[in-house]
Formats: structure tokens, sequence, C-alpha cells
């Protein structure tokens, strides 16, 4: 995840729109992708997703918006590769660990993101980004170092952003509704997504240099 | 004393958009204050558990309310599981609290009262949601910001939420709040302004108040 620098988040109730997203992401290197599990039927295009991505032998497909033990079992046992929270919810760590699957429960002050830590969590999403802003991260890395932060909420795919966020010490960034823009998923321009995907990883890039 | 159903406070919570959040140590101001509240248009109403004599201002001011049938009056600032049965006890008609505490909930739901606890992540938004609360306090307001809850409400759907703190009786602050989600909010300091406290200017309040309710509806309307 650190190496990827940009998790792109996505929902969608289209199983062949979500494999198209998919694919254009993979085309524009991206290598760890979350599926958001925000509708009805988020289970089943997830189980196609992963089905579609066995083709892939080097992306990581896992699972967000996940808020209990018994969901997060479901989806481990369909083969996420990893398990996404908004939440810090303990009994989601339990049944990671179980699997042996990360978990990357979402955090919103230093006390849960050392709880986090301190019951499993190697990679801690920092929700929602925009309000906490990446001062908070500048401000926490310093006293707990080692943190592997995941922004997500609110970073933009521009280079003042994703800049900002990457120098205040955040390890990755997760990008949905900036990057799947409605005008995008509308015209299904996934020329377009591929392009502003490879656009975002470049920058990420630079930034870290 | 006027019994009301949870569903029937949180309805009326709904509809009123606000809620006013006052605490004064006199019974007189206190009164005065529910007076021009009442009248204009406030129909629930929080006097918050801030000051030593604040349990038998609330009682006073509970019998006192009995002449408005329709106004539902409960206890804010409560931190603890023996302050809210205490509380429970003297009439208060929903508990509202600046923190997420456990110990609260459980006695809540044994009262079959509204619990309305104070929360700052969406950790603790869950968390809250899953003991049992209807309504959550989102606090403080002027900290989280409308940018809070509209970046919670896409990943929890059917959030109820009401902010306090730093909420103010302007139709940009207002409407930024009802568009992120918010069904109602809680205002105190910014309506209940020390100047006309101290003037006891109620007509002032009564107009302020009315003035507060109109911009929601207008917001609402939009």
């Amino acid at each position: 995840m650190k190496e990827a620098r940009i998790v792109p988040l996505f929902t969608h109730d289209n199983p062949k729109d979500a494999q198209d997203v998919l694919e254009a992401a993979y085309d524009g290197g991206i290598r760890v992708f979350e599926f958001t599990n925000r509708r009805e039927n988020s289970f089943d295009v997830f189980t196609h997703l992963l089905s579609v991505s066995k083709k892939y032998s080097d992306l990581m497909l896992g699972i967000g918006t996940i808020l209990d033990g018994p969901t997060t079992k479901k989806f481990i046992d369909a083969g996420a590769d990893f398990v996404i929270s908004p939440i810090m919810k303990l009994e989601m760590a339990k049944v990671c660990r179980d699997h042996d699957i990360s978990w990357i429960p979402g955090c919103a002050t230093l006390t849960e993101i050392v709880t986090a830590k301190d019951n499993g969590a190697e990679i801690i999403k920092l929700f929602p980004g925009s309000v906490l802003g990446p001062g908070f991260v500048s401000s926490v890395m310093p006293v707990v170092p080692g943190l592997q932060l995941m922004i997500t909420g609110g970073v933009e795919p521009n280079e003042k952003s994703i800049s900002t966020w990457l120098k205040a010490g955040a390890a990755c960034l997760g990008m949905g509704s900036q990057l799947f823009t409605k005008e995008i998923l509308e015209q299904k321009n996934w020329a377009l997504l591929k392009q502003r995907i490879q656009e975002a990883l470049t920058l990420a890039r630079e930034a870290r240099k | 004393m006027a019994n009301f159903s949870n569903d029937t406070i949180q309805q009326a919570m709904k509809s009123s958009g606000m809620i006013p959040v006052f605490y004064h140590a006199d019974i007189e101001v206190a009164k005065a204050v529910l007076d021009a509240s009442y009248k204009g248009g406030v129909r629930v109403f929080e006097f918050t558990n801030r000051g030593e004599n604040a349990f038998q201002v609330f009682t006073e001011l509970l019998k006192y309310a009995q002449k408005y049938s329709d106004l539902m009056l409960g206890i804010g600032t409560v931190m603890d599981a023996a302050t809210t049965q205490k509380f429970i006890s003297a009439g208060a008609h929903f508990i509202v609290s600046p923190v997420l505490k456990q110990e609260m909930a459980g006695l809540c739901q044994k009262e079959n009262k509204l619990w309305i606890p104070g929360c700052a992540t969406l950790t603790e938004i869950v968390t809250a949601k899953d003991l049992g609360a209807k309504v959550i306090k989102i606090f403080p307001g002027s900290v989280l910001g409308p940018g809070f809850v509209s970046s919670i409400m896409p990943v929890v759907p059917g959030l109820q939420l009401m902010p306090t703190g730093g909420v103010e009786p302007t139709e940009a602050n207002l409407s930024a709040w009802f568009k992120a989600g918010v069904i109602c909010v809680g205002m105190g300091s910014q309506l209940f302004t020390k100047e006309i406290i101290e003037t006891k200017n109620w007509s002032k309040l009564e107009q302020s108040v009315a003035d507060a309710l109109a911009i929601i509806v207008k917001i609402r309307k939009k």
C-alpha cells in the first residue's frame, strides 16, 4: 500500500461498469484497489470483481465500508485481500486476525489510532481526511513514530493536495469521488479515467522524492 | 406532567429543526426564557445541568412547563448514570449528554427515555447507534463543522444528527448544516446572548427564536 501511494475507493451496483473501472485503474497503474460495501448488491459485485481480478497476479482487491464482525467474515470468506472500515471496531480486528487478513480501521483521534495499533492494525485509515486535515497527520506522526496512515475523504487528485498529505507523513491516499467523477462514470469514459489515475500516481511519485 | 413517546420527541425535534440549549441559576429567568422560546415556536427545549442548583431549577421548570401541553423539556450536560436516573425520576422527557457513556445508554433503555449522546468521531457515532441511540449529538459542532456531517452521511446512511456548539442563527450557517444532512441543531449562547439575558429583553428573544425557526423553514423549502 505504501508503494502504491494511491488506493482508489469505488462502489457501483453494475458489475460490468465496476469491472471496467477496475480494469482501467489497473491499466493506469493501480495495484491496490478498495471496493466499498455501500449498495445492496455490493457483495455480488465484489465477488464478480474478485473473479475478474484473478487475471492480475499483482492486484490486491479489498473491501471497504465494513462496519461489523459478521460482514467482515462474509467478505473474507469470499476472498477479500484486506478489510477497510470507516470506524474502529474491535470485533473486526479479531475476525481479521483469525483469518490473517489486514484490518484497516478508520480513526479520527490519536486515542482511536493507538487503540487500533495496539489491536494489530498496521495501516490505519484517517477519516474524514477533509475534516482532520494534513495538520492532524503532521501533529501525530512525531508523537507515535512509525504510524502508517491512509487518508480518506477529501483527498484531491491535484499536486497541492497529494503533496501536502504525503509531506505531512501519510503512507498512502485513498481517493474516491474525486477520481471517479460523476461525469466519467456517466460517460463511461474509461480512457480518461486511466489517464487521471496515471496523473495522480505520477504526482504521488514526485511528491515522495 | 405530559408524557411523550420517544418517537414523538424525535419527530418534534425533526419538525422544529432547532432545540434551544439553556442554563440559568435563577428560576424566574429560566421561566421567562422558556416562555419566550415557546412563544417563538420552540416545542423541544433542553435545560442544561451546569450549575449547582440545576436540579432544583429544572424540577421547578418542569412544573411550570405543564401549562404547555405540547412542550418537551429535557435535560442536557448529563455525564453519568446516577445523574441520569435522578433527572428521569424528576420527570425529564429526554436526556442529552456531551459524551458517549455506555452506562447512560442502558439506563435510558430500561426507563424507555430518549438518550442523545454526544459524539465526535464516526467510531463513537456507530458505537452510540449500536447501543440504541436514535438521535446523536455532534459536539463540538464548531470544531467538526458541516463537512464532518456530509463526509459521514453516505458511509452510514440514516443517521439522525444534531450538532451543538457554535451553531449560528444565520442563514449561511444553518443552511450549511441542514444541507450536510442534520435533522436539527442545538443552539445556546448564540441565541441567548448575554445582552438579551442581562437586559431581560424577552420580546427580543422571542423574535430571535422565531427568526431562527423561520430561516430553517425557508432552508428546508429549497
